[in-house]
């Protein structure tokens, strides 16, 4: 994040001395966007819940960064950044009057780190292929999965995801993150007839040859044919012209490529991941409730449901996660032997089709 | 939720854009934050100069992104350690038509209904006219947040810019560059004035125009001439004929007469025809015709064929009908045969007494008149229209004649290797101006045609003598030295003032009058860099610092007005270019593409937009796309910027607020980063 605060800085400056201001504006905006939807949600955790260390450190990169991008922003929008400068930073930096009075940020060589950010670069785009290799199999995010595989085909991209393994993992929910050269073993061959070059040759038996060859192992017909030119079927002699043979990613996996990348994901599901992948689910619906009830994020709350076997089961088996993301000091079966006085909200949900109900209701605060 | 006690204030980020942005314009109102910026004195300076509007109209959005640009270039200087030089506005305030505005006003139309208002009354109102607006110029440019000094700005019709004006003006004089020729210039006969080639350019269009041929007697031997014509009002004063020397010409039959005309065009212009002879054209030069009218007096030779070197088969017969007053090359090709440089036609395009036929009227009008009367003669041989290019007026769209007017020229073609030099030097933005539409422009560089014969503009500050002497004036000072009487205590540098002071001649000792004259008020806009500063007189370390200004940017029209106006002025004062680079910008169209019109009813009205969305989110968009192509603007398409990325960022500075109270965070300045993505 510092090396990308000095990469805009450089590329805003170019912007504006090479009078090609449009270059500089939308370098902001992209920041803007990077901050938000990458640096912050990745370290979100980190502010809440961090060590000493971690929030320390996160809570001045912040700082720094949002300091910066007001200076760097004000020739740009000068009401805006004037209010960020007043109510954040002239009294704590006992800096001058106005915004417009500081000086402009100036590229600290030292900070910027091409090589990091061409990592970040490969993460972001991974972690955009993963989503889409899920969609694709119409698999939502908050499902667990077990691992994904990228295929390198350049150098920097095995050190990226060894870097990044912790935020890669998290973001495209699986537990496993692996980095591989060749992506042959993820995929297998499937043969299949080719009928124009089938029909002439077997005529009337044409059908059943081309049954033979869609049940046949398609690799083995590959070797077959890279071995002498020619395959054998049940008895029947086949050229490379009457067998296409087609590249498929294996079962069990799902792949989605850009253009220096590609991804797989693996598909199968679990008990195990199911049972997670509902407790996500559980944990988004209580936090929905949280928010309804304009809970502070420090505001405890005891919880409780009824419904569904298999929903209560997969409580019962994560009821420790569930408890840590959504502040529950408890987790009960049934409903509240007594309600706080406080207000409380009961809400039934549905997920996938399984019915449910919980209970969310506020700790009082200690007075 | 508790009340926030912590370190940063919360950033109330629900709280409607436009409301805090008042908010924040009242803090820097209130604590002259502006002032405090751009009023510090700082070591290194960045140059620059507002291009000046004229305030007789409220300002469109393409007026608010103009400052929008200047605006954001100019902070982002300051910032990083630059004074502003000078941080100014300006203001263009003389010129055709202001005084067009205020004729209408008055329900008047013409120069001699003005004097007859009476001219300080007259220019008094012109002063009014061009500030009607200023009111509402100002302000949306403070609601912009365009820092620039507008109680300090220049304006052209104050006599210290004046002043400096007259000053450069006397440079350009005693380097031999401002003289009084006769130049046959584009001229617009309804309002009386020349144009200079820089707004002929702006006016060019397709219209529909006679194209006749007809002959010419051939002088002792039973031929005629053949020639073309699309202006046959100027057959009137038809004094030469022109041929190629080198080229083929051929003697033809057609219909029991003979007619010469180029060879190569016979087929083009005749169905069926024998050729009689052929013979090259120097065989032609020097033979006499009858004239075809008899209007004008000519006391030295003329009626005769000579060679042209602007003959050519393009269009018409080879054979050119020359009148002096009518065309440059006619012009330049009857001075040099020592023909008599007659012009039947007065000031309002009208022919005089001289040619009592068509006397008084306008001479476009009696072309119909005259074909009839060639027809009637059987001097006519064919008659019809064609379409061509031909250029108008670019403010009052009627057609302008070529004519050969008295006229005052600052001769920059004399330096055009200057302004094409000094040209190379400026960083342009797209770079393909500099030798596309600018540098072409240069390359076909023509003289300034300087003077104007109207009211309200800056005076030609040229006094002359009955003994023949001229004098240029360059300052106020000078004035009164040579005045035969002190000034008046309301005088000011503008007509009537200026044309009631009686010079004393240094060569004879008479009375020297002043020329009548305004300037091109192209000039005056031209002089900002020094005439912002009344340089000389005053003000010249500001000068030196600011000059060549750093930086200009204004709409890519300019580059046939004021981008020009500046490199030649000061390619002549000082072999420099005025500005060191030039951002142009395009137009704004509508979401939909088209251009903004009051009468489509598609225009944005600026303040509404700043009410509705606000300045930074109206900023951010027009400096999201590259300023020199046209944008289409509307208020969703802005609102849009809002979201995205203004809202964002709200978001991401409300988390780290309600976090960092939270947390008691207390920024230090050293830190280790601990994690990979903080790096």
């Amino acid at each position: 994040m510092l090396s990308r605060k000095n990469s805009l800085i450089h590329n805003v400056r170019e912007g504006l001395e090479e009078l090609e201001i449009h270059k500089s504006t939308r370098a902001i905006e992209r920041f803007v966007d990077e901050l938000s939807n990458w640096y912050l949600r990745r370290s979100r955790r980190r502010f809440w819940e961090g060590s000493k260390e971690e929030k320390e450190s996160a809570y001045n990169t912040l700082y720094e960064t949002l300091f910066t991008l007001t200076k760097v922003m004000a020739p740009f929008t000068p009401f805006l950044s004037e209010r960020f400068y007043q109510k954040l930073f002239q009294e704590v930096e006992n800096g001058p009057e106005s915004v417009h009075m500081l000086d402009y940020p100036v590229l600290n060589e030292k900070k910027v780190e091409k090589e990091l950010e061409e990592h970040m670069d490969t993460v972001i785009k991974v972690a955009e292929l993963g989503r889409n290799a899920r969609q694709k199999e119409d698999i939502k995010l908050r499902q667990p999965l077990d691992e994904a595989v990228v295929v390198k085909n350049e150098d920097g991209q095995e050190e990226a995801v060894e870097l990044f393994q912790d935020i890669l993992k998290d973001e495209l929910n699986v537990k496993r993150f692996r980095v591989i050269e060749n992506e042959g073993e993820l995929l297998h061959t499937r043969a299949e007839p080719n009928y124009s070059s089938l029909g002439p040759k077997f005529k009337g038996e044409a059908e059943k040859v081309a049954e033979l060859i869609e049940e046949s192992d398609g690799e083995d017909l590959k070797a077959q044919f890279e071995e002498s030119g020619t395959a054998r079927v049940n008895g029947y002699e086949l050229d490379e012209e009457d067998v296409e043979l087609v590249k498929e990613v294996k079962e069990g996996y799902t792949s989605s490529e850009g253009k220096d990348i590609k991804v797989f994901m693996n598909t199968t599901i679990d008990e195990e991941l199911r049972t997670e992948g509902l407790a996500r689910d559980v944990v988004r619906r209580i936090q929905t409730m949280r928010k309804e009830l304009e809970l502070g994020y420090t505001q405890n709350i005891d919880t409780y449901y009824e419904g569904n076997k298999e929903l209560e089961n997969a409580i019962q088996q994560m009821s420790d996660y569930i408890q840590k993301e959504t502040l529950s000091s408890s987790i009960q079966k049934g409903g509240p032997s007594s309600l706080s006085g406080k207000e409380y909200l009961e809400k039934e949900w549905s997920i996938e089709s399984k019915e449910i109900t919980f209970i969310v209701d506020p700790i009082p605060l200690e007075q | 939720m508790t009340e926030n006690s912590g370190r940063f204030e919360p950033i109330e980020k629900d709280a409607p854009l436009p409301d805090k942005e008042e908010d924040i314009l009242q803090f820097w109102e209130d604590n002259d934050i502006d002032k405090k910026t751009r009023g510090e004195e700082k070591e290194k300076k960045f140059g620059f100069t507002e291009g000046p509007p004229t305030a007789n109209g409220l300002p469109h959005i393409g007026h608010v992104r103009t400052r929008v640009v200047k605006d954001v270039k100019l902070r982002y200087k300051n910032m990083d350690g630059y004074q502003i030089v000078p941080n100014i506005g300006g203001w263009d305030t003389h010129g055709l038509p202001v005084e067009i505005e205020v004729e209408k006003e008055l329900g008047i139309d013409s120069k001699e209904e003005i004097e007859e208002y009476g001219l300080e009354k007259f220019n008094e109102m012109c002063k009014e006219s061009v500030f009607q607006y200023e009111k509402e110029w100002r302000e949306m440019s403070e609601r912009i947040g365009f820092w620039i000094d507008y109680d300090n700005a220049y304006i052209t019709m104050e006599d210290d810019y004046i002043e400096s004006v007259w000053w450069s003006l006397k440079q350009h004089w005693e380097n031999g560059l401002l003289e009084k020729g006769y130049m046959v210039v584009p001229y617009r006969p309804r309002c009386g004035t020349p144009l200079s080639s820089h707004e002929v350019a702006q006016g060019y269009r397709e219209t529909e125009d006679p194209s006749i041929h007809m002959r010419f007697k051939v002088k002792d031997e039973d031929a005629y001439f053949l020639a073309w014509t699309t202006t046959p009002w100027t057959l009137i004063s038809n004094l030469l004929l022109a041929v190629g020397k080198d080229m083929d010409y051929a003697k033809i039959e057609y219909e029991g007469d003979r007619y010469y005309l180029a060879e190569e065009l016979v087929d083009e212009i005749f169905d069926d025809v024998k050729i009689l002879e052929t013979m090259k054209g120097e065989e032609l030069v020097g033979k006499e015709y009858e004239p075809m009218f008899d209007f004008v007096d000519s006391e030295n030779k003329s009626h005769y064929v000579t060679h042209a070197d602007f003959v050519t088969l393009e269009e018409g017969t080879g054979i050119v009908h020359v009148a002096p007053a009518f065309g440059e090359d006619d012009y330049d090709l009857c001075k040099s045969e020592g023909v008599d440089l007659v012009n039947p036609v007065d000031e309002a395009g009208r022919f005089t007494e001289e040619v009592p036929d068509y006397q008084g009227q306008f001479v476009k009008d009696a072309d119909e008149d005259i074909m009839d009367d060639l027809e009637e003669r059987n001097d006519l041989l064919s008659r019809g229209t064609t379409t061509h290019r031909y250029m108008f007026c670019w403010r009052c769209d009627s057609p302008l004649l070529n004519y050969a007017l008295e006229s005052w020229f600052i001769r920059t073609s004399w330096e055009k290797e200057k302004l094409i030099d000094n040209n190379e030097k400026i960083f342009w933005k797209p770079e393909h101006l500099k030798h596309g539409r600018f540098g072409n422009f240069l390359d076909e560089l023509k003289d300034w045609s300087l003077s104007r014969n109207r009211f309200w503009g800056t005076p030609l500050p040229i006094w002359e003598c009955d003994c023949g002497n001229q004098h240029c004036v360059g300052s106020i000072e000078e004035l009164e030295d040579m005045a035969r009487e002190p000034l008046e205590d309301d005088f000011e540098l503008h007509r009537p003032y200026v044309d009631r002071i009686k010079l004393k001649c240094p060569e004879c000792g008479g009375d020297m009058e002043r020329v009548e004259y305004v300037i091109d008020c192209w000039y005056d806009s031209g002089s900002a860099p020094f005439a912002q500063f009344h340089y000389p007189f005053e003000n010249e370390k500001r000068f030196d610092e600011a000059f060549p200004i750093d930086f200009i940017t204004e709409s890519l029209d300019q580059t046939r007005g004021w981008f020009y106006s500046l490199l030649a002025i000061s390619s002549l004062l000082y072999d420099k270019p005025a500005y060191k680079s030039c951002l142009t910008q395009g137009l704004i169209l509508d979401e939909d593409g088209e251009k903004m019109s009051k009468s489509k009813g598609n225009a944005v009205d600026p303040t509404d937009v700043m009410n509705e969305l606000g300045a930074d989110a109206t900023r951010l968009y027009f400096l999201a796309s590259p300023v020199w192509n046209s944008t289409k603007f509307s208020k969703d398409l802005a609102r849009e910027k809002i979201t995205k990325t203004m809202d964002t960022l709200m978001n991401v500075v409300s988390f780290f607020t309600n976090n960092a109270n939270i947390d008691d965070f207390e920024p230090s300045g050293e830190y280790e980063v601990n994690d990979q993505i903080d790096k």
